[in-house]
């Protein structure tokens, strides 16, 4: 009893320790790396509250939200749209951002979230499409083709870079945390079923699509978020800059390579991707796309269920292990 | 189990793959150290290429040449150069990485004014001047920026000589009709043009804008036949451009000029087009047949005979213009004796020079307001140089041969 406990102490000590480690890592940089670096990572905080942001709709309702990057512009469009024709503070548009980017998910998902499969696919990346040459036409308030032109962050080079380096990381956080509340709750245990089979968990209670709808507000809100934060952050938008199905195809890769369905391995499919990206075009110019893509095709083929399963399984394995040895004394 | 360090061992090796190619790059002493972000894939990459390649041949010459001279010393001059992708966000970041981490003295900016209008912010942040020779968006440099300085001139001019052509007709035509796609540039050239039309007193009888990615503009060429213009300006690329063409011809309308900007000087659209691109005219920022010279490179011609040599196809304007931008800051730089930005940029600021891209000078706003774009007009297949008079050619056709 008292050996249990006290592993169990020590096991909480661990995770403490880890943790402390990880928000010291976290804080740190910005005060440490030169201004491409932190650029870098400030990116790979992006990216890493994207691919969370995505992975809600395609790991757990296991809905292939391929287009979900248009929640991107609209969440960007909205918070230029804000300071620059109407002077609203950043973060007021940034919450606008935000929640006008769930709203537009609330009001498609009625009638797009009937598609399963491939074919949702395919309406999000529509989606995405019309909601640009939206954008484009309203050039009276968007600046159309011709993009508009944000302010610039009031601030010195230094006090710049912390700022959105911090914004991201904040949200990033928020992107993990939403998550994990969802895999804890409810909603994630319903959309899980839904995942595995939509007429079975609609027959055991489960309210099918409201759980569909809440999930990808809550997913497009969190990546209207990062659009407006980025926004801010590049401080010149064009509709194909914020619209751009690559990024959302990129952030999709991420979460499956990470692990789609996990908490945080979205986080690192999206740190990993980034950064192999980053560092590989530092040597091989030319190549760079190839590279990467190589390396790509190499990971999801030796670890299709991506980086979780890994740690999962290892886990296992040691625990395996242990409790071998302890029934072999025994 | 074993499975599982297998998978890592793979995964190890990626991140080792990745990280061997992370190696740092070693700075060298005595050298002036310019860097580009250009796109050399994605989108942009066949204008990317052409405009680091103008960069390269400028940078080669210079260093052949023994270098750039700062003071009693010389420099060599070490260009680095990233692919941007196309994206202005990659873009930004490694404008970012050349300030910081390479410590470049200047930049040559990427390709296209809506990534420029991105990296040069962080230009001016840093305070690093950036030399942008593809990127001619007025809005670009309506923001107050002082190290930003663009060597072509504003897109808004791009139709001047075609209309001032028109004007100085002995029987000149009255009314204009304008069509541009809905992008930065080619709305800024179509805004340009109908304001330069009304101040040389033609009247605007049509304006539209049509989305980027159009297939069909034959709605609009019947409108504008029917408004009776006779002179047709379209500021679209070279996919605009040849529909028009088509479709006027299947429409039967046929104006007396037909101007484009772009797309007319792309040898392809002679070639696609054939016969129904004769007597088509153009605005072009600059071809290897316009008569200007200096003392580096010689003259336009000279200069896009040894780029051929080098490179093995003919130069664009986007070359050109790139290799201007080096040559003006080599000027710039000698001038001023020292490598320090505030004292090149008052040398920038002072240039009036004749080039073999053409006048340049720049306002205080970095604009190049002593050149404007030349006229041309397609004849017997080929580019003929009309406007300005100082560099003519030949002579104009008009009206333009009927379909």
């Amino acid at each position: 009893m008292s050996a249990s406990q006290s592993s169990s102490f020590a096991r909480r000590a661990a995770w403490a320790f880890v943790a402390l480690v990880l928000a010291v890592a976290a804080v740190l940089p910005p005060f440490y790396l030169s201004g491409y670096w932190v650029r870098v990572i400030t990116s790979l905080l992006m990216y890493g509250a994207l691919a969370s942001a995505i992975n809600i709709m395609v790991g757990f309702a296991g809905y292939p939200a391929l287009g979900n990057i248009a929640f991107f512009g609209v969440g960007a469009y909205t918070v230029a749209v804000l300071m620059v024709k109407y002077n609203v503070d950043f973060f007021v548009a940034l919450l606008a951002a935000g929640v006008l980017a769930g709203l537009y998910a609330a009001l498609l998902g009625r009638a797009v979230l009937r598609l399963r499969g491939a074919y949702f696919g395919i309406a999000t990346i529509g989606i995405n499409h019309a909601t640009s040459e939206i954008v484009t036409n309203l050039d009276s308030l968007t600046g159309g083709g011709r993009g508009t032109i944000v302010p610039f962050y009031p601030g010195g080079i230094q006090e710049e870079r912390m700022f959105f380096y911090f914004l991201m990381l904040g949200l990033m956080l928020l992107a993990v945390g939403t998550t994990w509340l969802i895999s804890r709750s409810r909603l994630g245990y319903g959309l899980r079923a839904l995942k595995a089979d939509q007429e079975g968990a609609s027959v055991m209670g489960v309210n099918t699509t409201r759980f569909k709808v809440i999930a990808w507000t809550v997913s497009a809100g969190l990546t209207g978020l990062v659009g407006g934060a980025y926004a801010y952050w590049l401080s010149f938008l064009e509709p194909p800059y914020v619209f751009d199905i690559t990024m959302g195809v990129k952030t999709y890769i991420m979460a499956i390579l990470g692990g789609a369905g996990t908490v945080v391995g979205p986080v690192l499919g999206a740190f990993t991707l980034e950064l192999l990206s980053e560092l590989i075009w530092g040597r091989f110019l030319e190549a760079h796309m190839l590279v990467l893509g190589i390396v790509v095709v190499l990971v999801v083929l030796f670890i299709p269920q991506g980086f979780m399963s890994l740690f999962a399984q290892l886990a296992a394995t040691l625990k395996r292990r242990r409790t071998g040895e302890v029934r072999a004394d025994g | 189990m074993v499975a599982a360090w297998k998978r890592i061992a793979v995964l190890v090796m990626a991140l080792a793959l990745g990280l061997a190619a992370a190696a740092p790059v070693f700075a060298k002493e005595d050298v002036i150290r310019i860097g580009a972000a250009v796109s050399l894939t994605g989108t942009y990459a066949r204008e990317g290429q052409l405009t680091r390649d103008g960069y390269l041949f400028w940078v080669e010459k210079v260093n052949a040449a023994g270098g750039i001279r700062v003071g009693d010393k010389r420099y060599k001059v070490e260009l680095i150069v990233y692919d941007d992708r196309s994206d202005p966000q990659t873009s930004v970041r490694l404008t970012t990485r050349l300030i910081t981490e390479d410590n470049v003295n200047f930049i040559f900016g990427p390709y296209s004014s809506g990534i420029t209008n991105a990296t040069s912010a962080i230009g001016e942040r840093y305070r690093v001047i950036t030399i942008a020779t593809t990127a001619n968006a007025p809005e670009l440099y309506e923001r107050g920026y002082r190290y930003l300085f663009g060597t072509l001139p504003l897109a808004t001019t791009y139709l001047y000589p075609v209309l001032e052509m028109a004007a100085n007709l002995p029987n000149p035509p009255k009314k204009v009709a304008i069509i541009t796609p809905d992008n930065l540039f080619a709305i800024a050239a179509a805004e340009g043009a109908r304001q330069y039309a009304e101040q040389l007193g033609f009247e605007v009888v049509y304006f539209a804008r049509y989305p980027a990615d159009t297939t069909d503009v034959s709605s609009l060429l019947a409108a504008i036949r029917d408004a009776g213009a006779e002179v047709l300006l379209c500021t679209g690329f070279l996919q605009d451009g040849m529909l028009v063409v088509r479709q006027a011809k299947e429409l039967r309308y046929n104006p007396a000029i037909m101007g484009f900007t772009v797309a007319a000087s792309i040898p392809d659209f002679r070639i696609n087009l054939g016969k129904d691109a004769e007597g088509i005219m153009g605005g072009e920022w600059w071809t290897p047949q316009m008569g200007w010279f200096d003392d580096f490179f010689g003259t336009a011609s000279q200069y896009a005979a040894e780029f051929e040599a080098r490179f093995g196809y003919t130069p664009t304007y986007h070359a050109a213009s790139s290799s201007i931008g080096g040559y003006l800051l080599q000027l710039a730089i000698e001038r001023a004796g020292t490598l320090d930005t505030e004292a090149v940029r008052q040398q920038l600021l002072k240039l009036d020079e004749v080039t073999m891209f053409g006048p340049v000078s720049f306002n205080e706003k970095g604009v190049n307001v002593a050149s404007s774009a030349a006229g041309f007009q397609i004849q017997n297949g080929e580019i003929v140089v009309l406007w300005p008079p100082r560099i003519s050619q030949g002579s104009m056709i008009y009206p333009k041969p009927a379909w």
